[in-house]
C-alpha cells in the first residue's frame, strides 16, 4: 500500500506552499514534491499600466524584499525610456540595495535560521525559534535586531519608508543623499560588521560540530548563476551573469538583457513556481543554483576586504570545487552580510554620493528594456514591453526563488529519504524537510498575512485517499 | 498597528481602519504612500504595515498599549475577534519574515524589559483578491472596531 505524508503549508516561509512525501509499501520514502500552490498573476496584471509605474507597482508584490523588485523595475524602466542613470543615482540605487541586502540577510540568519542551529532541529519547537536565541545568547539577539532595523533605515532615509521606498524614478531617483544621513549611516557600520562576523563564527562552529550533518543534508552537485564584475568578483548590484559548471568551470557569461537566449522557463504540473534552466542545455539538465550559494559559487573573489577573508575560506571548503552543501548557503549569506556592509561604506565615502546630479531626462522611448540584480534570494530579472504611448503592453518577471524551484525540490527529496521513516513521524524530522527549504530563504508570495492563516498539516494518506495519521502544528 | 497588504481588498482592512480613527481624532487620513511612522510621539499612534517584522520591538516598548489590527480567514468566524494578547513567543511563523503580534510583544518584554498591553482586532476577510476596495460586509464592520479601539485606548489615555 502507497501512503503519502503531506506537510502543508511550509511554516517560516512567506506565501503558500505545503510539500507531499510519498512512501511505497515499506514506508520507505519514495518521492517527495515541493509545491507552490497560489497563483499570483502579477505580470498580467501589470499590463496597460504606463511604464514609469512599475518601479511602485511591482515593489508590492513583496513586503520583505520590495527594495529588489523596486530597482530591477527602475531599471528595466530606464531602458524603456532610453536613459542612462547618473552616476551618482547609480550609487545611490545600489546603496539603498545594500540596505536591503542587510535587513533581509540579517533577518534570515538570526532570526529564520538560527534557532535550528543554536536550539538544535530536534528542539522543542516551543523554544526553537528566537525566543531560544534570546535565551542563549540575548545580547546578540538585541544586536540582531538592530542589524535588520539598520539595513531598513538605510532604505528609510533613502526612500522615506522602510518598506514600499520611493525613490527610484525614470533616470535616476528624486533626492540626493544629505550629509546627515551619510553620516549616520556611516557610523553604525563598524557595529554590525561585528554582529555578521559573530553569526559568522556561530555558523562555523556550529558546523564543525555538526559535520555530518553538513556533509549529508542535501549535499548535490548543480551549475550556479550569479552576477559578477568584469574581474570575475561578485556584484550585488550590477554586471554580467556568470554560469559556472558542476567543477566551478565558467560555461558563459552573459549581458542580462540578452537573458531570453540563455534562461527558459520550464513549467510543472504539481506547482505554480517555474523552473528556469540554461536554454542551450535544455530541462532538466540545464538547471542551477542561485542566491548566496550560487553566487560565491559562481564568483572568483570579492572586492572588499573582510568578505573576501571569508570568501578564500569558501573556495577552500569543497577543495576548490563549487561548495554543495544545502546549509552552507547560511554561511555564504553571512559573506554577503558582510560585503554589503562595507560596500556601503565604500560608497558612502565615495566623493561623488552627495551630489545632487540625481537624474537625467529621458530620451525616446525604445519599447523594451530589461532590469536585472541579484535579490537577496538570487537573480531577479524584469523585462517590459511597450507600445508608442509607453503603455505596457507585456511583462516578463523571473523572480529569485524561481532559479532555485529545482534545487529546492530536489533538496527535499534528499532530506525526506534521508531522515523521514514513514512510520515514526517526529517534529525533528519534519522540521529537516522544512529547513531544506527554509536554506534557500524561499519569497514565495506574501500577499497575505491574515490571522488564522497558514497553519502546518501533516496528513498521513494512504493509496485509496484515506487519512491515516494527522499532525497539526498552529 | 495596521497589518496588511493594501491591494488585496479585505487584506488591508488595517489601512481604513487606521484612517477611520484618524478621522474621529481630527486628523488627515494617511495618504497611499504614508505608513505613519513619521509622526509617532503623539498619546496616540497610527501606523500601517504590510507585515510585521522583529525591529518593531523598539517601537512598540515607547508606548503603554498597542492595538493590532487586521483581517483574518473566514474559518476564525464571522464577525470581529478581539484577543488580549500576552508578550509570549508563538512556534509557527515565529521566526518567518512575518512576526505575530504576541511575539513582538515577547520580544519587546526580552530585549528592553517591557511591553506595553496588547490587544488584536481582527475582521473576517470576505475577499483577498487584488484590489484596494473592502467587501461590503468587512465596511460594514470597520466603525465598530473603530469604536472599540478608542475606547481601549481611552482607558489609559484618558483622551
Amino acid at each position: 500500500m502507497t501512503q503519502k505524508i503531506t506537510i502543508s503549508p511550509v511554516t517560516r516561509i512567506e506565501g503558500h506552499a505545503k510539500i507531499t512525501i510519498h512512501l511505497n509499501d515499506e514506508g520507505k520514502v519514495e518521492r517527495s514534491l515541493f509545491h507552490v500552490t497560489q497563483y499570483r498573476g502579477f505580470e498580467k496584471f501589470c499590463e496597460g499600466r504606463p511604464f514609469y509605474e512599475m518601479p511602485q507597482i511591482t515593489q508590492r508584490s513583496c513586503g520583505i524584499c520590495p527594495v529588489s523588485h523596486h530597482l530591477a523595475a527602475a531599471k528595466a524602466v530606464d531602458a524603456c525610456a532610453g536613459v542612462v542613470p547618473t552616476e551618482v543615482a547609480f550609487k545611490l540605487r545600489e546603496l539603498m540595495h545594500m540596505g536591503q541586502m542587510i535587513q533581509s540577510h540579517g533577518m534570515h540568519f538570526f532570526e529564520l535560521a538560527g534557532p535550528d542551529m543554536i536550539m538544535g532541529f530536534d528542539a522543542d519547537p516551543a523554544i526553537r525559534n528566537v525566543a531560544g536565541v534570546v535565551g542563549v545568547n540575548p545580547e546578540l539577539a538585541v544586536r540582531a535586531v538592530k542589524l535588520r532595523a539598520f539595513g531598513q533605515e538605510i532604505v528609510r532615509r533613502l526612500g522615506e519608508r522602510r518598506v514600499h521606498p520611493i525613490f527610484s524614478v525614470v533616470g535616476g531617483v528624486n533626492k540626493p543623499l544629505a550629509a546627515e544621513d551619510r553620516e549616520w549611516i556611516a557610523a553604525q557600520i563598524d557595529d554590525h560588521i561585528a554582529t555578521t562576523q559573530q553569526g559568522i563564527a556561530l555558523f562555523l562552529n556550529w558546523a564543525d560540530a555538526n559535520q555530518d550533518m553538513m556533509n549529508e543534508f542535501a549535499v548535490f552537485p548543480s551549475m550556479y548563476m550569479g552576477t559578477v564584475r568584469k574581474d570575475g568578483s561578485l556584484d550585488l548590484y550590477d554586471g554580467k551573469l556568470r554560469l559556472v559548471s558542476e567543477a566551478g568551470a565558467k560555461i558563459v557569461e552573459f549581458a542580462p538583457k540578452d537573458y531570453l537566449q540563455y534562461i527558459g522557463e520550464h513549467v510543472e504540473a504539481h506547482t505554480y513556481l517555474k523552473s528556469p534552466f540554461y536554454k542551450p542545455m535544455g530541462w532538466p539538465q540545464g538547471v542551477y543554483r542561485v542566491g548566496p550559494l550560487g553566487r560565491l559559487n559562481a564568483a572568483s573573489s570579492i572586492s572588499t576586504p573582510l568578505a573576501q577573508e571569508e570568501m578564500l575560506k569558501w573556495k577552500g571548503l569543497n577543495g576548490g570545487r563549487p561548495v554543495e552543501g544545502t546549509l552552507w548557503f547560511h554561511y555564504a549569506r553571512l559573506i554577503e552580510t558582510l560585503y554589503a556592509l562595507e560596500r556601503a561604506r565604500e560608497l558612502l565615502e565615495d566623493p561623488l554620493i552627495l551630489c545632487d546630479d540625481v537624474a537625467n531626462d529621458p530620451e525616446e522611448l525604445t519599447g523594451e528594456g530589461v532590469g536585472c540584480l541579484e535579490a537577496p534570494r538570487g537573480t531577479l530579472f524584469h523585462h517590459y514591453w511597450t507600445d508608442a504611448n509607453g503603455l505596457l503592453t507585456q511583462v516578463n518577471m523571473i523572480v529569485a526563488t524561481g532559479h532555485n524551484a529545482w534545487a529546492m525540490g530536489h533538496s527535499v527529496d534528499m532530506v525526506a529519504k534521508r531522515y523521514v521513516d514513514g512510520k515514526h513521524l517526529t517534529e525533528g524530522m519534519l522540521n529537516r524537510v522544512e529547513a531544506a527549504i527554509r536554506a534557500h530563504d524561499p519569497c514565495l508570495s506574501c500577499s497575505t498575512h491574515a490571522v488564522g492563516e497558514m497553519p502546518i498539516l501533516i496528513q498521513l494518506v494512504d493509496a485509496d485517499g484515506q487519512v491515516v495519521d494527522t499532525l497539526r502544528r498552529d | 498597528m495596521a497589518v496588511g497588504n493594501a491591494y488585496r481588498r479585505d487584506d488591508g482592512v488595517g489601512r481604513h481602519i487606521v484612517n477611520a480613527v484618524r478621522r474621529r481624532l481630527g486628523r488627515e487620513e494617511l495618504g497611499p504612500f504614508d505608513d505613519g511612522f513619521d509622526e509617532l510621539g503623539q498619546a496616540l499612534d497610527c501606523v500601517v504595515l504590510h507585515q510585521m517584522v522583529p525591529e518593531l520591538a523598539e517601537t512598540v516598548v515607547d508606548y503603554d498599549q498597542a492595538v493590532f489590527v487586521d483581517a483574518h480567514v473566514p474559518g476564525l468566524g464571522a464577525g470581529m475577534r478581539e484577543e488580549a494578547l500576552q508578550p509570549q513567543f508563538e512556534a509557527t511563523h515565529l521566526v518567518s519574515h512575518q512576526f505575530k503580534p504576541s511575539s513582538i510583544l515577547a520580544l519587546a518584554q526580552q530585549l528592553y524589559g517591557r511591553a506595553p498591553r496588547g490587544l488584536l482586532l481582527s475582521l473576517p476577510g470576505m475577499d483577498f483578491d487584488f484590489g484596494e476596495e473592502l467587501s461590503p460586509e468587512v465596511a460594514a464592520m470597520v466603525p465598530g472596531v473603530v469604536e472599540r479601539i478608542l475606547l481601549w485606548a481611552g482607558e489609559t489615555t484618558g483622551d
